[in-house]
This record gives C-alpha cells, sequence and structure tokens, in this order.
C-alpha cells in the first residue's frame, strides 16, 4: 500500500524501528540491519570496481539479456530501463503476475476504479474476492474500511462482503461467502446479472447460493457508492485477468444507476511504479524488450519467468533494493544488486550491495493505488566512521549508471542480436 | 560559459512584440543562451550561421498539452496498439519510445524540439498526482515545461466554500497549492461536476446546486477566477467549462463569461464548449456567438482544441463527461477513476471520422472559432492534445488557417452537410505569418506571464526557430530550417541533432501560511498522504540534474492584466 503515517524511531546505534501505524512488511523492512557489505564475484570479495568491470563484461557479451526484479525507487528503475535499452534487453517486475492480472484486464475492457483516499471517505459497502488480506493488504482495514473518521459516510456503519476460500470470524459488518476464487469470473458475471435484472442460470455459482448472490447484488444497487475489490495475488494465476475484466465489467454495470468503484489490492516492490516508469518513458507496459529496435510488449513472450524457466536468457541482471524481489533460483549466469541481507539461492556471478531508498537515500516510490507518487527520505546516516555499512553504499541508480558508463554508447545492430537468439 | 557570441545573419525576424513583421533581414546576436543586444564592434563572434533571408521566430510555446501525468500514462497503458504501431529505436542520439497520440515521454520532447515547439504546458495536474506529473515530465527532454493545478472540485475547497469561508482564505489556499504541487497555473474542470459526480449526479449546469455542499459552479468559477486575480498570478484561471461536449452548450460558455464579469480568464478548448441545437439533428454550430461573445469580452482568452481526423483518445478530468461518452469508445475501452476527494480521469478512445456529420462539424466549429475571433493574441493554436488529436498536427492545422483554397479542398471531402450547416466555406480569412507567431508564441507567453519567452528582444532566452519560406505552410512548420533551445542547435530539418533539459516554469504568489493550521489537519483526518509528504520540494526537481526551476514573477501594479 505503501502508507506515509508510520512512526520511526532510531535506537542508539542507528538501528530503526517501527514504533506505530506499521504492518509486519513495514516492520520488517524498517528493521533491515545496516550491515557491512562488500561487493562479490563468485563467493569472493572483490572492490566495487572490479565487480563493475566483471557485471558490464558478462552483460556486454550476452545475445538475449534481461534485467529482473525492478524492486527500486523510480530513480533506481529508470537507471535500470536505461541499461536496459543499451543491452537490449527484457524487462519484468519479480511481482508482476498480479500487476498483469489487472494490466491485460484493462487493456480488453478498460477500468472504472476509485484511489483509497475516495474509498476511504465515501464507500458505504465493499464486495471483496480474495483471502489472505492481512498478508497482501496489511492495513486496508485499519486504513481505508475502517478509518476513525470519515466524510461522507459514517465511519463505523460500513457492510461488506468477503468472498473466497477463506472461513473464520469476519470482520465486523462483514458476511463470509465461501467460494473457489477460480470461479470468480462467473461469480461477478452472474453478480453483474443479478444488478442488471436479469435471471442467472442454476442455484449455486462457484459454491455461493445464488439467494446470497442475490443479496450482494442488491446491496451493490443500494449502496451510494460500491466497492469491488480483489487481492490480485490470490486470483487464479492462470486466469487473474479474466477475473478481473469480470469485475471490470460488474462495476460498469453497477454504475448504470449509482456509483461504485473497482479496487485492486496488494502489490510488492513497487511493481505498479516500475510499471509506470516503463510505460512512460518507452510507452509500453514491463515484459517488453528495450533498445532491440522500437519497444517491444509482449505479455506472454517477455514474462521473464518463462524466460529463465526454459533459459531463453543467457545473462540476467536482478535489482532488488527494496523487499518483494526474491532472487530467483536461475543456472542462468546473474549480477545481483541487492540491498545489503538479500537471500541469495546460490552465489551469483557478481554481487553488488545497494542502499536501500528511504533508509539510505532519498527518492520516490508509488502507492498501491497508482495514483499518488510518494517521497522517501534518507533515515539512516553513517555513524561510525572507517565501518562500511549500509549507509555509504551506492544507489542503485548510480551502480547502474556506472555500468551503463561501461558497455558500448550505441545498441549493436538489430539484426545480430535476432539471429543471435533465434 | 562562452564569451563568443552565435550569429544568426540576414533572417527575417517576426517578432509580433517588438515591430519587426519578418520583412527586413536582421542579425540576431545569441550568448550564454540568450539573445542579446548587438554587441561592440570588437565582440568576439563564434558560429556564423547565414539565414539567407529564411523566417525567424521565437520558439513556439504549446499552451494547452497532456503530456504527462498519471491519465496521460494510463492513456498508454490502455492502449498498447497503438504504441506497436509507432515506435522508434534508439540511436546514438534519441532513447527509444512509442506512441503517436500519447507519445513516450523522451518522444514527447524530440517531437516538439523538430517541430520548433520549445515549452509545452501540462493542463490538468491533479495536486494528489503532482508528483507522478513531475516525474514524468522531468523525462520529457528538451522543452520547458509547466503545469496547471486542477482545483474546484477538491473537498476541501468545496467544504470551505460551503462553510462561508473568505476569499482570503480562498486566496490563501490557491497559493499554497500553487507552491505545494509546483504548478504554473489552476484549472477548473467542469467546476463542481466531477465531485457531484460522486455523489452519482450526472449533470451540472452553472446555477446549479451541488447536491451535497449546495454551492454552484457559478460560485466555485467566481471564487477561483477572483483568487488568481488577487493573486496577481499572471495566468489567469484556465477553464474547461460546464456540459463538454453536450449540443446547446454554448448557452453554459456564454453565462461562463458573463459570469467572470469582467475577471481575466482563459477558456480551454473552447470548440467543445461551442455547441447548438439547430438542425433536424440538434447539433450545430454555436461557433458566430461564441466568437461574438469573446470578441466582446477583452478579460477572456481562449484556446481552441481544433480536432483532427483520426484515431486518438480523449483524456480529461472530467469524469462526469467521459463516463457520459463512455459509449462512444472507439476501441470499446474505457477507463474512469475517481481521485482521493481532489478529482477524477476518465479516458475514452476515440476515432474522429470526416464522414460522420458530428465529428465534421466540430472540425468546422474549430476553424469557424480560429477566424471568427478576431484578436489572434488572444486564441491559441490547441488541439487539447490528445483530446481533439495530437500536438504533431499543427503544421497540418497552421496551414487549414493560412491557405483559404487548401481549407475549401478539405471541407468539399468531409460529410457534406456539414458545408450546408457551416459558414466555414464562406470565410475568407487567411493568417498572416506574423498572426502564426502571435498565436503560438507572443500570445501564450503573455498570458502566461513568461516574459522572456515567445519574444526575441535581447535578454529573452535563445529558443529561436528558422523556417524556410516554403508555400506550404505545413511542410514550412513541420520541418523547421534549425530550432535552437537555449541557444544551443538542437534540430535542422526538422530532425534532432542535439538533445538536453528545460526548465519546470513554477509560479510562487505570496500567502498566509497560517492556512496549514487548517490543512494540516485535513490532510491527517481525511487525506492518505500527509501534509509534510504531499507537499513536492524543490530539490525533487532539481536533484536529478535534469532541468531547473524558472519561477514567472507574479504580476504588479504596473502590469496590465494581460
Amino acid at each position: 500500500m505503501a502508507c506515509d503515517d508510520l512512526t520511526v524511531a532510531h535506537d542508539r546505534v542507528g538501528q530503526l524501528r517501527v514504533t506505530d501505524n506499521g504492518c509486519a512488511r513495514a516492520r520488517t523492512l524498517f528493521a533491515l540491519p545496516a550491515l557491512p557489505a562488500h561487493c562479490f564475484i563468485r563467493g569472493r570479495a572483490v572492490p566495487l570496481d572490479a565487480a563493475l568491470d566483471a557485471a558490464a563484461a558478462l552483460l556486454r557479451n550476452a545475445a538475449f539479456p534481461a534485467v529482473g526484479g525492478l524492486a527500486a525507487d523510480t530513480e533506481g528503475v529508470s537507471a535500470a530501463l536505461a541499461l536496459a535499452e543499451r543491452l537490449g534487453a527484457v524487462v519484468d517486475h519479480a511481482a508482476s503476475e498480479s500487476l498483469f492480472h489487472g494490466l491485460r484486464a484493462l487493456q480488453v475492457t478498460g477500468a472504472m476504479t476509485a484511489t483509497f483516499g475516495e474509498v476511504r471517505n465515501r464507500a458505504d459497502l465493499f464486495v471483496l474476492f480474495g483471502t489472505e488480506f492481512d498478508r497482501h493488504a496489511p492495513r486496508l482495514f485499519d486504513r481505508i474500511i475502517h478509518p476513525p473518521k470519515a466524510l461522507f459516510r459514517d465511519a463505523g456503519a460500513v457492510r461488506g462482503f468477503l468472498i473466497g476460500p477463506g472461513d473464520g470470524l469476519a470482520p465486523e459488518g462483514f458476511e463470509r461467502l465461501t467460494a473457489n476464487l477460480i470461479h470468480a469470473p462467473a461469480i461477478a458475471a452472474a453478480l453483474s446479472q443479478l444488478v442488471a435484472g436479469e435471471t442467472p442460470h442454476g442455484n449455486r455459482v462457484g459454491g455461493i447460493a445464488m439467494a446470497d448472490l442475490a443479496r450482494v447484488a442488491t446491496a451493490l444497487r443500494e449502496a451510494r457508492f460500491g466497492v469491488v475489490g480483489w487481492v490480485a495475488a490470490t486470483l487464479d494465476p492462470a486466469a487473474g485477468d479474466v477475473a478481473v475484466e469480470a469485475f471490470n465489467r460488474l462495476v460498469v454495470t453497477v454504475n448504470a444507476a449509482t456509483r461504485c468503484a473497482g479496487l485492486s489490492l496488494g502489490g510488492k516492490g513497487n511493481a505498479l511504479g516500475a510499471n509506470y516508469v516503463c510505460a512512460w518513458q518507452y510507452g509500453v507496459p514491463l515484459r517488453s524488450r528495450l533498445g532491440a529496435g522500437p519497444p517491444e510488449h509482449d505479455p506472454l513472450r517477455y514474462r521473464l519467468k518463462s524466460l529463465l524457466a526454459e533459459d531463453g536468457i543467457d545473462a540476467l541482471l536482478w535489482l532488488s533494493a527494496l523487499n518483494g524481489a526474491e532472487v530467483p533460483d536461475t543456472r542462468t549466469p546473474m549480477v545481483v544488486l541487492a540491498r545489503p541481507g538479500q537471500p541469495l539461492p546460490h552465489d551469483p556471478e557478481v554481487l553488488i550491495p545497494v542502499a536501500v531508498p528511504g533508509l539510505d537515500h532519498a527518492g520516490s516510490i508509488h502507492r498501491g493505488d497508482g495514483v499518488a507518487a510518494l517521497p522517501l527520505r534518507r533515515l539512516r546516516f553513517h555513524k561510525f566512521s572507517g565501518k562500511s555499512s549500509a549507509a555509504t553504499l551506492p544507489t542503485a541508480a548510480a551502480v547502474l549508471n556506472a555500468l551503463l558508463d561501461r558497455l558500448p554508447a550505441t545498441p549493436l545492430p538489430v539484426l545480430i542480436r535476432e539471429t543471435a537468439h533465434v | 560559459m562562452s564569451d563568443a557570441y552565435t550569429l544568426l545573419r540576414g533572417g527575417r525576424v517576426c517578432d509580433p512584440t517588438g515591430a519587426t513583421d519578418g520583412g527586413d533581414l536582421r542579425d540576431l546576436y545569441l550568448k550564454d543562451g540568450r539573445i542579446a543586444a548587438t554587441p561592440p564592434e570588437d565582440a568576439r563572434i563564434g558560429e556564423v550561421v547565414d539565414l539567407d533571408g529564411r523566417i525567424v521566430m521565437a520558439g513556439a510555446i504549446d499552451i494547452h498539452s497532456h503530456i504527462g501525468g498519471g491519465k496521460v500514462n494510463l492513456a498508454r497503458l490502455l492502449l498498447p496498439e497503438e504504441h506497436r504501431e509507432h515506435g522508434s529505436a534508439p540511436d546514438g542520439l534519441r532513447r527509444s519510445g512509442s506512441g503517436l497520440f500519447t507519445p513516450s515521454s523522451f518522444v514527447t520532447g524530440y517531437r516538439y524540439a523538430e517541430m520548433g515547439y520549445t515549452a509545452a504546458f501540462e493542463p490538468a495536474m491533479l495536486p494528489s498526482n503532482a508528483r507522478h506529473t513531475h516525474l514524468e515530465l522531468a523525462d520529457v527532454p528538451i522543452i520547458d515545461k509547466g503545469c496547471y493545478a486542477v482545483l474546484g472540485n477538491d473537498d476541501f475547497l468545496l467544504e470551505r466554500l460551503a462553510a462561508g469561508a473568505t476569499q482570503s482564505e480562498v486566496n490563501d489556499y490557491v497559493a499554497w497549492m500553487l507552491h505545494a504541487t509546483q504548478a504554473v497555473g489552476v484549472k477548473v474542470v467542469n467546476p463542481g461536476g466531477i465531485s457531484a459526480f460522486k455523489f452519482n449526479q450526472r449533470r451540472l449546469d452553472l446555477d446549479e446546486a451541488h447536491p451535497h455542499y449546495g454551492i454552484t459552479p457559478r460560485r466555485i468559477l467566481t471564487t477561483l477566477a477572483t483568487a488568481l486575480s488577487d493573486l496577481r498570478v499572471p495566468h489567469p484561471l484556465h477553464i474547461h467549462c460546464n456540459n463538454l461536449g453536450i449540443p446547446g452548450n454554448e448557452s453554459v460558455t456564454r453565462d461562463t463569461i458573463a459570469a467572470l464579469d469582467g475577471l481575466p480568464a482563459h477558456l480551454t478548448h473552447l470548440q467543445f464548449h461551442s455547441y447548438g441545437t439547430e438542425g433536424d439533428r440538434r447539433f450545430s454550430s454555436a461557433a458566430a456567438e461564441i466568437a461574438e461573445s469573446v470578441n466582446r469580452n477583452p478579460n477572456i482568452s481562449v484556446d481552441v482544441g481544433q480536432i483532427i481526423f483520426g484515431q486518438t483518445i480523449t483524456a480529461s478530468a472530467d469524469i462526469m463527461s467521459q463516463f457520459r461518452n463512455s459509449g462512444l469508445a472507439s476501441p470499446r475501452k474505457w477507463v474512469c477513476t475517481d481521485i482521493e476527494c481532489d478529482g477524477g480521469c476518465g479516458l475514452v478512445p476515440f476515432r474522429y471520422r470526416d464522414k460522420a456529420f458530428v465529428n465534421a462539424l466540430q472540425w468546422a466549429i474549430g476553424l469557424e472559432l480560429f477566424l471568427l475571433i478576431e484578436d489572434p493574441w488572444r486564441v491559441y493554436l490547441t488541439t487539447d492534445h490528445p483530446n481533439g488529436g495530437p500536438f504533431t498536427s499543427y503544421p497540418h492545422l497552421i496551414r487549414l488557417l493560412m491557405d483559404r483554397s487548401f481549407r475549401n479542398e478539405q471541407l468539399a471531402r468531409i460529410n457534406p452537410d456539414v458545408a450546408a450547416h457551416s459558414r466555414l466555406g464562406s470565410i475568407d480569412r487567411e493568417y498572416t505569418l506574423e498572426e502564426i507567431a502571435i498565436m503560438t508564441r507572443a500570445g501564450p507567453a503573455r498570458v502566461l506571464g513568461l516574459r522572456d519567452r515567445g519574444h526575441l528582444r535581447a535578454g529573452a532566452v535563445a529558443d529561436v526557430v528558422v523556417y524556410d519560406d516554403l508555400p506550404d505552410r505545413e511542410a514550412m512548420f513541420a520541418a523547421p530550417a534549425l530550432v535552437f533551445k537555449n541557444g544551443r542547435l538542437v534540430a535542422r530539418n526538422g530532425e534532432l541533432t542535439a538533445t538536453g533539459w528545460g526548465d519546470t516554469i513554477v509560479v510562487r504568489p505570496e500567502f498566509d501560511p497560517a492556512i496549514e493550521r487548517r490543512l494540516k489537519p485535513w490532510f491527517e483526518d481525511h487525506q492518505t498522504v500527509r501534509l509534510g509528504n504531499f507537499r513536492i520540494a524543490d530539490g525533487e526537481i532539481l536533484d536529478h540534474g535534469r532541468g531547473g526551476l524558472s519561477i514567472v514573477p507574479t504580476l504588479t501594479a504596473s502590469d496590465s492584466c494581460f
């Protein structure tokens, strides 16, 4: 969600701790120790310059490279994309699976949505598809659904439905309708029909009794401003886009008579921000190949996870300056730019530690609803001279720019590259 | 900085502010990024460029072009097909990119510069989206840019107006917003209507009470126009009127002009607000009536928002209108978003068809407005990019204005009923080069308060464009012979030769900071970003080394309102 209301304390040795308003994810990030960190070539400690030379050599000689992870602030992502453009590389984010459920649906149906601030002050009904809300949108209830104050509704009197596989107690005002989320498209389609006054076939859809769905439809029609929300990461991995299309259609149907908005929940590692930067700089989303001719977007061909699985990449640069981008366990030769303490499946060819945006340097990231970009400030300062710590590490952007400087300025002719990867 | 001058020798300088109408040959000296006075005899002249009588104008300024920010970026994501069709590879100079009507950021800067434009203004920056907008515009190379903050549907202002806030409180709020969002002006979009749509109201007229706050669009308009006038902000309130696109909306447009009662204001994309209800299709041109109203009110400036036939996307903060028009989406996908108790956003792809009566008449209405509004200092060349068409169609539009026979040829090709329903064919006027220089340079600079842009007098920023005087004005304006930005050659014969970074142009009127005592709790209780994080620091724009900040001075008592 990227919350900006945290209280963060320093202890005596400069360690940070979230003391108020943080979720588990934020507490983990801010508690990251400012570890001493070295560059490594295949597990051997080396100076930064040597690591940069080795990384540049690896990338320069690749025929079909990729730049992945992209868990970084705006400047870090920008520099990574520029490097990808120079290399003719494929770009993708570590957490793009959920992102592309929404994006592919957008490109078919469009969307009708609202931002966190609008929903918090206005929404009187929530129909939420998904499960594990605590894990994927930890502060959804305290910041958006039950805020202390709201402008256009009684902050306490919100109704809602949770549609998904979970069981157990529903939050106050909410009712649980147990369903397998594989059926989310059918459930949403039935709701659209019910809202439009039509009668869907059958007595149950996706495990939910039609009478229960009829109550949800009535609630959507009678709400002043309903929200249809979903945790993208918990939708059917193979057809999350189909579900989101159905949600979009449901929202549009409800808006014929009253107001309603879609709300996608979850996301990590500034995935949405990375996609935005790629879109404004190149006109295309992630899962594109940059620099080998005009930007080429193909959400299937350039899905990095698939490319790695089929050995379609011969050199990978992986960026995880923020949390939320696990380094892939791949045989592909890899240059890893990571925050100190990032777990690694094995020693990569080159490892270069980078500073953490928002802890060690200023910058910006995008919030989960896409509209607000938030400033990141530097919170940790190097206190003990002579001891290498994260606070003295270079930023991801600085490392990537240094790599860029080590690569030939003109991209290789497109024809050679195309031949090389066929 | 070099101590040498660059001499542009023997050009026909067309600078409507300096009494040179392009007739006589003149020399122009550039030094340290500025136009210099004629140097002393012994001055060192570095480069000499012989212009051989070519036409010389200041860099062009686009006063209203949606080139960046959340909604433009969402438009890119909505239409991958548009970006697949229009892509460009990187070369030694240019970054790669794509898009025609929603070009990527680097491509936007290159295309403007290649066309002789050296500044463009993003007209719809929602305050809640301001940081994103500036991040995006920081990646638009070469040209200067600025943004208008969108106010007038934000719940803070509406609630304060309903509670009886004084004008001076509103002034402080407006000034605070200009500072906090790093803006150069304020735009109001469908005053009150975007907010009313959130309360499920589908239309709001000028004197209709807002369903929640009870205040009228008229009140919002006049309060904001007064605020900018009181604050001495050079660019007056930039107004997107109520009822965009609705047949018969000409009355609300004329009522809006009347409501302003002499207050300076800029009415934007006027073409979309000049529709009557005559004829069997209940859709007619009211361009003559609207132009007459503009002609009679010297406090009003306008830009036209000309439509150009072909595929584009309409992108607007006016979610109320965009939702109403969503059924017209082509291809059939569209986006509407309610945003942050602040505003909204609507994206509807659209194809303007020359054989469709309504589109063809829209085309004629735009041209009628250009030709019937008499004072070129008060009407500016825009397509409301991308809403009427891409900014790259400006050279074509200039030819339509300068070449009557070309215009009439085009008129003969479109839906034949339009010629019968429009007076366009009977208008003889052809814009002169000097009038084009006014409407694309000097006029926008004046109405934006850009004292050192839009002209070629000593001290001006050395944004200079050299044209071959071709009879085909479209060819002439599409590929200028030379384009200098800050005294540096950036394009030759319509091809980029160098790149760099322009400034972000902002305005900073004085205000009483006590307004923060009201704003801080508002942010904490109702917004999802705190005040301190909402405000954009100068360093966020300056620290990346991609262009500086340029502060437009507020007006002084000796300045006229324009």
